[in-house]
C-alpha cells in the first residue's frame, strides 16, 4: 500500500526568498509525526504545499501514490486543521458540526463530531463563546468526520492552556491508531509526548527525520528539546526563531 | 500638555495613515461636489417638465415641431397610453399628448399642472385639456423602484465584497480550499443566501408600498420585478467581487461600497427622470447596471410594461454580470 505522504526535493520560493528548499521525506501509514522547527523555519510552507493550499516552485509531492499537483486534491481522504482555524459568528456548535458534516457529505456526522468534541452540552453555545481547548477540540472532530487516512494539523495546541493540551494529545493518540497523523508544531514537548516520528525542519531544509527513538539516540540526547538543539542549535536564537 | 498634543497626533494619525480613512475624510466631500455639479448641471431636474407623445398620429407629429426646442420642456415618447398612464400617475412625467377616442388632440395631466397646461394649449390651440386628480403619493411611487433597487444593490455589492473580504481575514476561504466543496458552489450559496435576504426584504417594502403609499402594482408586474431584481442582484454581487478582488481589507471595502452608492443613486434615475440631466451624461448613464435595473423595475412594477419589450435592458445586465463575473474569477485570490 502508498504511503500517504512522500516529498521529493521539493522547493518553494516567495520572489527572491526560498522558504523551501531541498527537502525530502514521506510518512507512512498510521501514527503521529512531528514537524518541528523554530519559528520561520517554512513549517507552514510546507504545510500548505502537503494541503494542497500552494504549489511548490520544484520538486514532487504524492499523496497516497498519486502525485499530487495537475489533478483534483483528495479531499475526501485527508483532513485539515489550520494554524488560524476560522471562528464563525452567529453559529452554535451544533450548526458548526452540521455544516462541516453537510459539506463532507457525511450523513448523520454532525452528532458524532459534538460528541467526538465532547460538547454534547454545549451544544447550543456560540462557537466564539467556546475556550480555547473546546473550539480546537471541536476543529479537530469537525475535520475527522470524513474518516480521512491522514489529517493535517498547523500549530494545533498553541494557545492551549496544560489541561487543553492533554485533552487534545489524547484525542490525536487515538485518532492515530487509524489514521497518519502530521502535526506541524513547535511545542517540543508536545511532540515528545505524541510524535512517533519527528522532522526537523530549519531554515527551509530538512535537517533530520525518522522515529523519534532513533532521532534521540542519533544525538546522544535524553530528551526532544536535547534532540531538537542537536539538529537545530545554531540556527536558533533564544527568541525560538530561525536564524 | 505634551500628553495632550500626543494624543491629538494618535488620532491624526489615526485618519491619515489609513488610505481609506484619509480618501473617505478628505476625498469624499469633493467627489460629493463632482456629482451634484454634474447632474444639477442644467439646474433642478424638477425646474423642468416633460411631455410624453403617446402614439405616432400625424395631428402628434405636428404638435411635437411645435413644442420641441422650448426651454424648460423635455418630450418624450409612448406607444401605449395605459403606460403612459401610469407614468403620469407615479410622476414619470408631467403631462400625455394624445389623439383621443374622438381624434381630439388630447392634453392630459395632473389637476396642480393646469396653468402650465393652458400656457402648452396655447402652443396647441387645437388640443383639448384634460385636468385629472392624480393622488398625493404619485412621487413618493416613483421613487419606490428606486428604494428597491438601492437595496438590491447594496445587498449585491456589500453581500458579496464585504464578505468576501471578511472571509479572506478570517481564514474561512482558506478553510475552504482545505474542503471539498467548489469555489463556484460557495460563490452561489453566497449569492442565493443573501438573495434570499434581499427577497424578504423587498417583499417587505413591496407590503408597505402597498399599505403606505397605495402602490398597487399587478402580479405580472411584481413577478417581472423580482426577475429584474435578482439579476441586478447577481450583476452587483460580481460587481462587489471584484472590489473583493482588488481590495484587501473589508473596512476600505465598505468605504469604496459607500463611496460608489450616491454616484450609482443620482446617475441611475432614483431620484428623477435620468432625461434631466445634461444629454452626454444621460446617454452614459442608460448603460449604468443600476440605471438598466431600475428602468425595468419601474417600468414593470409601476407602468406595468411587459417584459418582452424590455430585452435590451435586460440584456444589459447580463452583459454586465458576464464581464464582472468573468473579471471577478480572474483577480481574485482566494487566500493569502
Amino acid at each position: 500500500m502508498a504511503a500517504p505522504v512522500v516529498v521529493d526535493r521539493v522547493a518553494r520560493r516567495y520572489g527572491s526568498v526560498e522558504a523551501l528548499s531541498d527537502v525530502s521525506f514521506r510518512i507512512e501509514r498510521g501514527g503521529i509525526t512531528g514537524l518541528l522547527g523554530p519559528n520561520g523555519a517554512g513549517k507552514t510552507s510546507l504545510f500548505d504545499l502537503l494541503a494542497g493550499l500552494a504549489q511548490p516552485s520544484s520538486g514532487a509531492i504524492s499523496l497516497f501514490g498519486e502525485p499530487l499537483f495537475g489533478r483534483p486534491y483528495p479531499r475526501r481522504r485527508v483532513g485539515v486543521v489550520l494554524q488560524r482555524e476560522f471562528i464563525p459568528d452567529q453559529i452554535t456548535v451544533r450548526e458548526y458540526a452540521q455544516l462541516f458534516a453537510a459539506v463532507h457529505g457525511v450523513a448523520g456526522g454532525a452528532p458524532r463530531i459534538v460528541a467526538q468534541a465532547r460538547l454534547e452540552q454545549r451544544e447550543k453555545v456560540g462557537v466564539e463563546q467556546l475556550s480555547g481547548g473546546e473550539a480546537q477540540r471541536l476543529f479537530v472532530a469537525a475535520s475527522l468526520v470524513h474518516a480521512p487516512e491522514l489529517l493535517l494539523l498547523d500549530e494545533p495546541s498553541a494557545g492551549l492552556d496544560p489541561q487543553s493540551k492533554r485533552e487534545l494529545g489524547d484525542i490525536l493518540l487515538r485518532v492515530a491508531e487509524a489514521t497518519s497523523v502530521l502535526i506541524a508544531t513547535h511545542d517540543i514537548s508536545e511532540a515528545e509526548r505524541l510524535c512517533d516520528s519527528c522532522l526537523f525542519l530549519v531554515g527551509g531544509r530538512l535537517r533530520a527525520s525518522g522515529a523519534t527513538s532513533e532521532l534521540l539516540a542519533t544525538a546522544g540526547a535524553r530528551d526532544l528539546e536535547e534532540a531538537f538543539f542537536h539538529y537545530c542549535g545554531a540556527r536558533v536564537n533564544a527568541q525560538g526563531d530561525a536564524t | 500638555m505634551k500628553a495632550l498634543w500626543a494624543l491629538a497626533r494618535l488620532r491624526i494619525f489615526d485618519v491619515l495613515r489609513s488610505t481609506s480613512a484619509s480618501l473617505a475624510f478628505l476625498g469624499l466631500p469633493v467627489i460629493i461636489l463632482l456629482v451634484l455639479t454634474l447632474v444639477f448641471a442644467k439646474g433642478h431636474p424638477f425646474e423642468e417638465r416633460s411631455l410624453t407623445l403617446v402614439g405616432s398620429a400625424p395631428a402628434l407629429e405636428r404638435a411635437a415641431e411645435r413644442v420641441s426646442g422650448r426651454a424648460g420642456l423635455r418630450v418624450e415618447r409612448a406607444s401605449a397610453l395605459g403606460e403612459a398612464r401610469n407614468q403620469l400617475h407615479a410622476r414619470g412625467t408631467t403631462g400625455l399628448l394624445y389623439v383621443g377616442d374622438g381624434g381630439e388632440l388630447t392634453l392630459e395631466l395632473g389637476s396642480k399642472e393646469e396653468l402650465w397646461g393652458r400656457g402648452l394649449i396655447g402652443l396647441l390651440p387645437q388640443a383639448r385639456l384634460l385636468p385629472i386628480e392624480l393622488g398625493s403619493m404619485g412621487y413618493v411611487q416613483f421613487l419606490f423602484p428606486g428604494l428597491l433597487c438601492s437595496s438590491v444593490m447594496f445587498a449585491g455589492m456589500f453581500g458579496m465584497g464585504y464578505a468576501m473580504a471578511r472571509y479572506r481575514r478570517n481564514q474561512f476561504l482558506k478553510k475552504l480550499a482545505t474542503l471539498p466543496v467548489s469555489r463556484g458552489t460557495f460563490v452561489l450559496a453566497q449569492i442565493i443566501g443573501r438573495g434570499s435576504l434581499a427577497l424578504g426584504q423587498i417583499v417587505l417594502l413591496l407590503a408597505a408600498g402597498w399599505l403606505v403609499v397605495g402602490l398597487r402594482p399587478s402580479f405580472p408586474g411584481m413577478a417581472a420585478a423580482t426577475l429584474v431584481g435578482t439579476l441586478g442582484l447577481f450583476v452587483f454581487s460580481g460587481i462587489g467581487f471584484v472590489l473583493a478582488a482588488l481590495i484587501e481589507t473589508e473596512a476600505v471595502v465598505a468605504d469604496v461600497i459607500s463611496g460608489l452608492t450616491l454616484p450609482f443613486t443620482l446617475f441611475s434615475g432614483v431620484f428623477f427622470p435620468l432625461d434631466a440631466l445634461p444629454a452626454w451624461l444621460c446617454s452614459a448613464c442608460r448603460w449604468l447596471p443600476s440605471t438598466l435595473m431600475l428602468d425595468a423595475v419601474r417600468a414593470t412594477l409601476l407602468y406595468d410594461t411587459s417584459l418582452l419589450t424590455l430585452g435590451a435592458k435586460l440584456g444589459g445586465l447580463l452583459l454586465w454580470g458576464a464581464c464582472v463575473f468573468g473579471l471577478s474569477v480572474k483577480l481574485f485570490r482566494w487566500h493569502q
